[in-house]
């Protein structure tokens, strides 16, 4: 028979072959997730695909129109934009979502046990399905603009969503704790993400920075995690395109500091957070 | 009994909260904290196939004991094993969502409870069934009527396979048909030896589904025995806390309130003479005070037996007019003959109500006093006053014509 030991500050050893356990959890909060979303709406999943084209329309329109700056590669400015927002909603949705994973859900776990990690994971699979559809429609739009993808590398963009997906997600947990005691993190997330849009190759292409700053600046630049995911990502998707090696290892070096960081910091808080709301 | 294995060892547990001791100065400022204790020295075995209740006032650390089990908080020190599969129903429905089908909940629900979907999947026509929703399974739940609610509820967290099951006043709520049927369940749950642990206000609950009741109070294991015994030991525990003065201003009230008015303090003057059962009109003052001009004022007091059943209530309903910032001291009493012997807690409500019926609550407080009706001595030994049965009013005796 399994014997549980429950002691102060003790160790579980067996986390995550319990988390494994709660896969059918984790999976019902993505359902959950997605079926509440669009339940009552006309257009249904529709939504997941009229945010991001709209947001794309926009920023087409004051970038490549009015502004008229180059789009990466001779794509059309409009499918540069939507791959750019495509990695950024993701990165963006995980991290505001998995940091208010606490608060979102302090109801049902000050009732029942289970390995907090997966009410995140589920939450956050939702939306890497909504990028998935959204990733959809960007084929919609290689056929419209005429396009030529590069065929050859276009089956790495999902692998590439991986990046901003992890950053988002331990960025997340690692914040998580701050939101416990006080909420003010879950009001200051939202400014600081639209910040960091801009921040990162989004809505304007990365040659932009490469040619336009140097030294200094530029790997200041670089350094930012996302800017690395993004040129990842785009380069799956657009053709004549370089390859940019340090920002997406600077990206994937982030990954790697994240994950201890956020799983440790998330589990310290796991274990008595119950008391603190 | 004590040959079988243990399957729930507590030893040294504590649990210490930290509770605000002054509100902080400034945004950044911590506030200054001071240590309470919920659990202090807790040590107890279980063995498998006990049936353990646990019973105390509120406050006494019932609940925490039963979260620090299902692993939702942990100890600040000890240790506690638990051996086999243990489930907890500390609330039925709980991560039930309202826009979901009945269906589509009973999948959330069971995996929150630790479900397996394909034990789910083999379960599902059972728990339909158990629930008597029949095709509105299919409906969200927010058109449900709550009846309808707390039995898919319960259904789900019934169709568990522990070794041990916690339950936490789970029952409530629902008629007292499916109450009955729900307890069948468990007892059906419980055959072939699974162990239980149930805290619960209900003595009746208690004594139905347990052989063996612990009495918790302010955190520590007062009493452990059996059940008949441990109720009667928690009774008399409570009646040797009577007091006469009782300070109101920080007792709980209802987090929806909107406080018009405080009551501050509750006064007992005949205590003595009540408690000797010299006197059976129970004489107090209860001071109050008025934060804003109020105009025909009513109290109201709502008695309670012990085990948390109503009794019933008496009310002043003189209106009394208050200016804003004045403390009015009232002497009032309260005729108890008609309640039976037995130990009883009092709600008091300051409210006003117009003609319509409408009423407005300026203070509320559920459990602000308590008092004791000794048992007459010149009455008939041969009768034992039972509350279960009869209720706890005595409606007089009967005139022979």
């Amino acid at each position: 028979m399994q014997k549980i030991i429950i002691e102060a500050g003790g160790k579980n050893t067996r986390y995550f072959r319990d988390l494994w356990n709660y896969r059918t959890l984790a999976f019902n909060f993505a359902k959950r997730d997605i079926t509440v979303r669009y339940k009552q709406t006309a257009i249904g999943i529709g939504w997941a695909l009229i945010g991001p084209l709209l947001n794309m329309a926009v920023m087409s329109f004051i970038f490549g129109k009015l502004a008229g700056l180059p789009a990466d590669g001779g794509a059309p400015y409009s499918i540069m934009v939507y791959s750019g927002l495509i990695a950024w909603n993701l990165f963006a949705r995980t991290l505001t979502v998995s940091a208010a994973t606490f608060s979102s859900n302090a109801d049902l776990m000050k009732k029942v046990y289970f390995p907090r990690l997966a009410a995140p994971l589920g939450q956050t699979a939702a939306i890497l399905a909504d990028s998935l559809i959204s990733l959809l429609l960007l084929f919609l739009l290689y056929a419209i603009t005429g396009y030529k993808p590069p065929y050859s590398r276009l089956i790495f963009c999902l692998p590439a969503l991986l990046l901003p997906f992890l950053l988002g997600f331990f960025a997340g947990i690692f914040l998580a704790p701050s939101t416990i005691r006080r909420r003010d993190l879950n009001h200051a997330l939202p400014f600081l993400l639209q910040v960091g849009q801009y921040l990162s190759p989004v809505v304007y292409s990365f040659s932009l920075i490469s040619t336009g700053f140097s030294g200094k600046a530029f790997w200041l630049y670089t350094l930012n995690p996302m800017t690395g995911a993004i040129n990842t990502f785009k380069w799956c998707l657009i053709g004549d395109l370089d390859f940019h090696l340090p920002s997406f290892l600077i990206s994937l070096a982030w990954i790697g500091l994240l994950i201890p960081l956020g799983l440790s910091r998330f589990r310290k808080a796991e274990k008595d957070f119950v008391d603190l709301v | 009994m004590t040959d079988k294995a243990c399957v729930i060892d507590i030893k040294a547990v504590d649990k210490k909260y930290k509770i605000k001791k002054s509100k902080k100065k400034g945004p950044f400022k911590r506030p200054l904290y001071e240590d309470f204790y919920a659990l202090k020295n807790i040590n107890l075995k279980i063995r498998q196939g006990e049936r353990v209740g646990i019973i105390g006032k509120n406050g006494a650390g019932k609940s925490t004991l039963l979260k620090l089990l299902a692993r939702i908080t942990e100890p600040s020190s000890g240790r506690i094993e638990i051996g086999g599969k243990l489930s907890a129903m500390l609330e039925v429905g709980t991560g039930f969502n309202a826009e979901l089908t009945g269906r589509e909940n009973v999948y959330l629900n069971g995996a929150i409870l630790g479900m397996k979907k394909s034990e789910i999947d083999r379960k599902f026509d059972q728990i339909a069934d158990f629930s008597e929703i029949g095709p509105f399974i299919d409906m969200p739940v927010k058109r449900y009527s709550s009846g309808m609610y707390v039995r898919l509820a319960f259904a789900v967290a019934s169709h568990l396979e522990p070794d041990i099951l916690i339950l936490d006043e789970v029952f409530a709520v629902g008629d007292q048909k499916f109450r009955q049927k729900c307890l069948d369940r468990i007892n059906e749950i419980l055959q072939g030896d699974k162990t239980i642990l149930c805290v619960s206000h209900q003595m009746d609950l208690i004594r139905e589904l347990c052989d063996r009741v612990i009495v918790l109070d302010r955190g520590k294991i007062v009493y452990d025995g059996d059940t008949e015994s441990a109720i009667e030991f928690y009774g008399k525990n409570q009646t040797q806390n009577s007091k006469a003065f009782f300070d109101l201003t920080e007792a709980a009230r209802p987090s929806f309130l909107r406080q018009k008015a405080l009551m501050e303090s509750l006064e007992i003057k005949n205590r003595n003479e009540f408690m000797g059962g010299k006197d059976n009109i129970l004489s107090f003052e209860i001071s109050l005070k008025a934060l804003e001009d109020l105009a025909d004022v009513k109290l109201r007091l709502m008695v309670r037996y012990y085990d948390d059943t109503k009794a019933g209530f008496a009310q002043l309903s003189r209106g009394l007019n208050i200016k804003e910032g004045q403390t009015v001291k009232q002497n009032l009493t309260f005729d108890t003959s008609s309640l039976f012997p037995g130990k009883y807690i009092a709600g008091l409500a300051l409210f006003s109500s117009d003609s319509t019926g409408k009423a407005e609550h300026f203070d509320y407080i559920r459990e602000a006093f308590s008092f004791e009706i000794p048992e007459d001595g010149q009455a008939d030994k041969s009768i034992s006053y039972s509350h279960r049965d009869w209720g706890h009013v005595f409606l007089g005796e009967l005139e022979s014509r």
